[in-house]
């Protein structure tokens, strides 16, 4: 065991570390749900896509500061956290691979909409995450905004998905193609990272 | 082609989420059949065939703002498929 121990500083720097990362490969993942409805540029996506897998394969260190985690309250927050940080990056990969299987063919224009809409919020829940550990660090009473934003952002996203449900359930009675499959699916997981986000914002709220 | 997936969710209040467990719980006691609220479909049900050992979990997570219960339960299908052969032909 080393001896090294982080405080909330550092602590606070490594997770805003994480969620940068994070946020941009959000970013390439809602770029790319949106071009897919007005045909997609294959050929920057190639380099984009890498560039997302590369910032995956990027995060598997940043959670090195673990090692020096305090034994205490802040070591078991913290650790909350990265729990949530891990299953929101899980799900974006998860994500990334979905899109790979789609394989750059377009979803129904009935749902580009909704879905555009989630992914949009779902990116910008992430961006507002990013702040808010930023507010944390400099004890900054914004912080309380940007909490109250996110968690606004996940009800908002809650309810697009319901609408999303209800739309694919009328165009398809239920049985539907593999692309359409693959979209649900799409959506179901933004609609996970939405929660992960805003669970991951009230437990930095008390660091 | 058929979804074999489904997830749904949706605010309830106490007293609504009472009527669901009951229900559940009865069609659980007849040890039959399981229909549950599924908008995805185009009944707005979706219909699982029951059976035992049923593996159980409770998972809890309590937060300042938030208190979750997830509440998972799993059985092994009957053998028979409910979307036999001609779903495979169709592919």
């Amino acid at each position: 065991m080393t001896e090294e121990v982080v405080e909330r500083a550092d602590v606070l720097k490594q997770l805003e570390n994480i969620l940068s990362i994070q946020e941009k490969i959000s970013d390439y993942v809602h770029e790319r749900l949106c071009i897919t409805c007005d045909d997609a540029d294959d050929e920057s996506w190639d380099e984009r896509r890498k560039a997302a897998f590369k910032n995956v394969r990027g995060l598997i260190d940043k959670y090195a500061f673990s090692r020096k985690l305090p034994r205490d309250d802040l070591g078991i927050l913290t650790q909350a956290v990265v729990s949530e940080l891990l299953d929101i990056q899980h799900t974006l990969f998860r994500v990334l691979v979905m899109i790979d299987i789609v394989r750059g063919e377009s979803f129904n224009e009935i749902f580009m909409d909704s879905m555009t809409t989630i992914s949009d919020k779902v990116h910008e829940q992430m961006k507002e995450l990013t702040m808010m550990v930023r507010q944390r660090a400099a004890n900054s009473d914004d912080a309380v905004h940007t909490l109250e934003s996110i968690i606004k952002l996940e009800r908002e996203i809650d309810e697009d998905n319901i609408v999303i449900c209800r739309q694919s359930s009328v165009a398809t009675g239920g049985d539907s193609d593999f692309v359409c499959y693959m979209m649900r699916k799409i959506v179901a997981e933004l609609e996970h990272i939405s929660d992960y986000a805003k669970e991951c914002a009230e437990i930095i709220a008390e660091i | 082609m058929r979804i074999e997936e489904y997830e749904f969710e949706e605010e309830k209040t106490l007293s609504n989420l009472a009527d669901l467990l009951v229900n559940i719980a009865e069609q659980i006691r007849q040890g039959k059949k399981l229909e549950l609220p599924m908008p995805t479909l185009r009944e707005g049900v979706i219909q699982v065939s029951l059976g035992e050992p049923i593996e159980t979990g409770i998972e809890v997570t309590i937060r300042r703002h938030f208190i979750h219960v997830d509440l998972a339960l799993a059985w092994r299908r009957e053998k028979e498929m409910e979307f036999p052969e001609e779903e495979k032909k169709s592919d």
